[in-house]
């Protein structure tokens, strides 16, 4: 494997370990106190403060949520790469998909 | 939903792991019309479960095929820079979309995702690569290929499809929530003179930075479900596991067939019932 795919790979498999514990330790959650929960997508501000009382919906959505931007860190690992490399249109290209990545997230939200 | 219903939506989600993440499509082509027809989750509930669920059979999947070498990480880029753009576009539409018309077009995309799947793929012999090859991008490379056991080598043609098959892509991710395999891996093959085996690996990477575009919008309109998608994303995860371990021992042809009938069943059962 060149450096570049070592580094993927480990990012990869680290965001999808984290995301799977977070959201499994929120199912465990919730199997021992069954009663606290509507299963319904939480607002940030709602997932912070549930994630401290221990709420396990917003532990579950803490734990999609950060499965949902792993892709961001994909990116940024093979942008990183490519400028250790000078590769200057991977650089470009790298730049211009994570952007659009992240900026069509945003945007939409506040349509 | 009830315990028994959530187990149910476990095994399922293990068998959809394994089958998606061999083929290089997305989890939607067996989640969404299980999740609607099956269990009775409204479609945009099951599209937008479907997205998180491609992010994570892309990323177990694209761990073991980036340790083998099969994904050209390059190559996905090209894709990448406008499946996002569509991704966003598609999602959208499904939005402000009617439900029925939604599940027609759903049908009509897996009809059209099996006639890919039956359809010959081209077959890219191996050729020597040399230093002074005229790649300004960067995009030839080679893999190992497990079935005839020998390095395969490959040029990549017409570059710039990327950018089209990528926009298409999205779209069908976006607005079906299938993934963008039905378009990815027929345009690598078939234009731009990559493998199949290369094609099913890069599309799967390419899925899951789609699929988070879409995600994160259907996310905003409170269409995940936490309970539901995290046990159908522990099942997928499973499956991905299991997957790619068993992709390289396994006849790709008789698979690609195999399923393409169970799809073409499944979307004449989504018509039936539609129209009582």
């Amino acid at each position: 494997m060149t450096r570049m795919e070592t580094n993927l790979n480990r990012v990869i498999i680290s965001g999808i370990c984290t995301s799977i514990v977070i959201s499994s330790f929120g199912v465990v959650v919730l199997a021992l106190q069954p009663e606290t929960v509507t299963d319904l997508t939480l607002v940030p501000a709602q997932l912070f403060s549930g994630i401290k009382m221990g709420n396990p919906l917003a532990i579950m959505n803490f734990g999609i949520i950060l499965l949902i931007i792993s892709p961001v860190m994909w990116l940024l690992t093979v942008l990183v790469s490519f400028v250790g490399e000078r590769d200057r249109n991977y650089i470009v290209l790298s730049i211009f998909v994570l952007l659009m990545l992240i900026s069509s997230s945003v945007i939409i939200t506040h349509l | 939903m009830d315990f028994l219903a959530l187990c149910v939506i476990f095994l399922f989600s293990i068998l959809a792991g394994i089958i998606v993440s061999m083929l290089g499509i997305g989890a939607g082509v067996m989640l969404v019309p299980f999740l609607t027809f099956v269990i009775g989750v409204p479609i945009k509930v099951a599209i937008a479960t479907s997205l998180v669920d491609a992010i994570t059979v892309s990323a177990t999947a694209s761990s073991a095929y980036i340790k083998e070498r099969k994904t050209n990480v390059r190559l996905a880029l090209w894709f990448a820079a406008t499946s996002t753009v569509g991704g966003t576009t598609g999602a959208l539409i499904a939005l402000r979309m009617d439900r029925t018309l939604l599940s027609e077009i759903f049908a009509i995309a897996l009809i059209v995702t099996a006639y890919f799947m039956i359809m010959r793929r081209k077959k890219v012999p191996s050729v020597k690569l040399y230093d002074n090859d005229a790649d300004p991008f960067k995009l030839n490379s080679s893999y190992y290929d497990d079935e005839i056991k020998q390095k395969v080598n490959y040029r990549v043609k017409h570059p710039l499809l990327g950018f089209v098959g990528g926009f298409l892509s999205g779209n069908a991710a976006g607005l079906l929530g299938v993934g963008g395999g039905i378009v990815n891996v027929p345009v690598m093959n078939l234009f731009m003179n990559v493998p199949v085996k290369v094609a099913t690996t890069t599309s799967a990477f390419i899925i899951g930075i789609t699929a988070a575009t879409s995600a994160a919008i259907y996310y905003s309109y409170g269409y995940i479900h936490p309970l539901l998608a995290v046990t159908v994303l522990e099942g997928i995860f499973l499956g991905a596991i299991i997957g790619p371990k068993v992709q390289g021992r396994l006849k790709s042809e008789a698979l690609n067939t195999g399923f393409a009938v169970v799809l073409v069943v499944v979307a004449f059962l989504i018509v039936a019932k539609l129209f009582g």
